[in-house]
């Protein structure tokens, strides 16, 4: 599962940069982009074939290469974001790939998880407690007649 | 290969083989049964992580082609626009199911009579309600009795999960059209149930429930059926059913957990592999008497899959709701369940209330709709969603058409050299019509409800999760698989208790009504001991 190791430093600087557009950081809400070391680190970890991985980023560099000449981790934001997009149109499953490792990776952030106001930690073996919610609400559909239809 | 004889091979170790499995138990007769699957540990299930939502995409994924473990087969579905969900494992589905634990309508066993389409079941409600009432007492079921929507029960119920602040907008919502809604059946147990622990909301009842609340049949039935003496196999995976010069089941060929051919022979065989495991093995059990396949005199074994189409329409509210917190049910609507010629289709659908959304399923959800984009809007955009969602999925009736089968796939198979299933289904003009109805009243009441923004998608994708009728129910051995009491008409050792012997799918989740009437075929044949193949 670990593939981390299967990326090389180009294909990783390529996928903080990819991955900063898709989340840029955020002073506002006190967030780090997904572009973060440590996210990143957890976007390359979560795929489950690096090749995979490293065959969308080969496909993102080629857009970057034929527009301007060089790796998507140079240009300018906003020549970032074009090329992005054009990714996302041509390559619609190398996009969803990585989008979806991003969003995998940067919500269990305990950074980004503070910042929602939830604990940073899993769901077991704590739980959670929503309320109980009022039960009388109930009360008029108890009132009502029968509505299924008899079958003999 | 080994060659030994049991008195009775259970096939497949989930829902219905381990009701199966227990209800025979009783009779000390030898019952071994095999399972292609491990036994679970829940200690290892996602939700102790925190990447639990990122194994849901992958390891623990609910489509085997993702999913990839070596106990899934893979499944030619590119011939269908709703793609499998299963887990091969002790448990079978329930290790991943949603634990929605309906019953049916007495109406949906007479839908031919009552709208004259499909068949009638061979049997009614009335033969069901008592093993109904011992699943649940089994499973352990949360809800409230007295829901107008069904006849009085007898069930046993723990109180209801909570309606949570996404019940009560929706359940405001219901009220303000005078819609029907009800707490929801849940195979979840909200206090201590059988030695087992109560729901603690960690929202991940689609990974495995780690506290043991839901009730996945691994941990409901299989304990009991142990203690009672049936031995389970577990990583063996059965190639084929085999008949002897009479006619009658031999018992099966397998696989053992380090890929050793091995036989084992039963006096009686029930396949328990769910609605495309079964067809699947007895498509693959050919031989002189039965060219076709096992049990497939009628030519319809594998023939008129149903799935219960889903529609999902979800809301936006400006208010924070449940969110990620509780298992995603509370509630359900039966205000469009039973026909009504009006709506421009036959039959009809329950609205499943589901509480809302994890922070990842958030954010794919945002993207997948453009609502959440890349870039500095991102933030804004999330967090106008996250916590702020609430909705439901429309789980809607599916009538059996001969099209829609489970064949075998001429050239793809699993790790063994077994040949994999393949799906062939398309969506008939009554299940579209029936989902556009479903979106537009789910729609009414999100907005009803103070929702802000819907959206919506149908059919889902990824929720082929009921798999039924490739094995049917019936009375006349050329227009169904089985008898009234689940034995193959063909093969009069041979018995099937798994969703594919339903003849028609209800608007309701299958799996209360799997294991009853498992539980039901098991009292058959126990009070038949005497004159069982007669
Ligand atoms: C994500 C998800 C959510 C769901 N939610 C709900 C819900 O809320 N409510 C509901 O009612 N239902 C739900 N379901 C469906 C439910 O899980 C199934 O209806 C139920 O498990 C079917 O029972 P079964 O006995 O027919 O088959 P299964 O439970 O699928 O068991 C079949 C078993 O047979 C084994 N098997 C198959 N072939 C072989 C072979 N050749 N050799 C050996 N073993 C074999 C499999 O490994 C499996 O363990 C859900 C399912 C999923 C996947
Ligand atoms: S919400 Fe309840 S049933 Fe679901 S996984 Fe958590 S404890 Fe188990």
């Amino acid at each position: 599962m670990n593939t981390q190791s299967a990326i090389s430093n180009d294909d990783m600087h390529t996928l903080a940069a990819l991955a900063n557009v898709i989340i840029p950081p955020s002073a506002a809400y006190a967030v780090p982009g997904a572009g973060d070391p440590d996210i990143c680190k957890g976007i390359a970890a979560g795929a489950r074939r690096a090749e995979r991985l490293q065959r969308a980023l080969g496909e993102l560099n080629a857009i970057a290469d034929a527009a301007h000449g060089c790796l998507f981790q140079t240009l300018s934001d906003s020549e970032k974001m074009s090329v992005a997009e054009q990714f996302r149109d041509q390559h619609a499953s190398s996009a969803g790939l990585i989008e979806a490792l991003t969003m995998q990776a940067y919500y269990r952030d305990p950074r980004v998880m503070a910042s929602l106001g939830m604990d940073a930690r899993p769901p077991f073996p704590e739980g959670y407690k929503p309320p109980e919610g009022d039960w009388s609400l109930l009360d008029p559909v108890r009132r009502r007649a029968p509505l299924f239809r008899k079958a003999d | 290969m080994s060659d030994q004889t049991v008195d009775v091979l259970i096939i497949g170790a989930g829902a219905s083989g381990a009701a199966m499995a227990w209800s025979l138990a009783e009779t000390k007769m030898h019952i071994v049964c095999l399972e292609q699957g491990p036994l679970m540990n829940p200690l290892t299930y996602p939700s102790a992580s925190m990447d639990w939502e990122q194994q849901a995409a992958g390891e623990m994924n609910t489509n085997p082609n993702v999913r990839c473990l070596p106990s899934d087969y893979p499944i030619n579905e590119d011939e269908s626009p709703i793609k499998i969900a299963n887990f091969n494992a002790v448990g079978g589905g329930t290790i991943l199911y949603a634990g929605h634990f309906p019953r049916f309508h007495p109406s949906d066993f007479r839908v031919n009579s009552l709208d004259g389409v499909a068949a009638d079941w061979p049997i009614d409600y009335a033969a069901l309600a008592p093993f109904y009432a011992e699943n649940e007492r089994m499973t352990g079921v949360a809800g409230a009795p007295g829901d107008p929507a069904y006849p009085q029960d007898n069930a046993t119920r723990v109180p209801p999960l909570p309606l949570g602040q996404s019940g009560e907008v929706l359940a405001k919502g219901f009220n303000k059209l005078g819609w029907h809604w009800w707490p929801s059946d849940t195979a979840i147990v909200t206090e201590e149930y059988d030695g087992r622990a109560p729901c603690i909301n960690l929202g991940a009842c689609g990974t495995g429930c780690a506290q043991g609340a839901k009730g996945s049949s691994d941990i409901t039935y299989w304990p009991h059926a142990l203690r009672a003496g049936v031995e389970l196999r577990t990583r063996c995976r059965v190639r084929e059913i085999t008949v002897g010069d009479d006619g009658m089941a031999t018992g099966a060929i397998y696989y053992d957990g380090d890929g050793k051919e091995q036989r084992i022979n039963a006096h009686v065989v029930i396949m328990a592999c769910n609605g495309v495991g079964t067809p699947r093995l007895l498509l693959n059990s050919k031989s002189a008497q039965f060219p076709d396949g096992l049990a497939n005199s009628s030519g319809l074994v594998g023939k008129n899959l149903m799935f219960h189409p889903y529609a999902m329409i979800q809301g936006v509210f400006d208010e924070e709701l449940d969110g990620y917190m509780g298992p995603h049910k509370a509630i359900r609507s039966q205000e469009f369940y039973e026909t009504d010629a009006d709506r421009g289709f036959v039959r009809g659908y329950t609205l499943e209330i589901q509480r809302g959304m994890a922070p990842v399923r958030t954010a794919m959800t945002g993207l997948r709709h453009q609502r959440i984009r890349w870039g500095e809007t991102h933030h804004d955009d999330y967090r106008r969603m996250f916590k702020r969602m609430t909705g439901m999925v429309a789980v809607c009736e599916d009538l059996p058409e001969a099209h829609n089968q489970v064949t075998l796939d001429p050239v793809l198979k699993d790790s063994d050299g077994i040949p994999a299933p393949k799906i062939t289904y398309t969506l008939s003009d009554n299940s579209k019509r029936m989902m556009d109805h479903a979106v537009g009243k789910a729609t009414e009441i999100l907005k009803a409800a103070g929702a802000t923004d819907v959206i919506s998608e149908a059919p889902l994708m990824w929720g082929g999760w009921h798999l039924m009728g490739t094995a049917r129910m019936g009375k006349n051995p050329e227009t169904s698989v089985v008898n009234e009491w689940g034995r193959s008409h063909d093969v009069k050792n041979l018995f099937i208790v798994d969703g594919s012997i339903f003849t028609t799918s209800a608007g309701v989740n299958p799996t209360n009504t799997i294991q009853a009437l498992a539980l039901y075929v098991a009292d058959q044949m126990k009070s038949r001991l005497a004159t069982l193949f007669d």
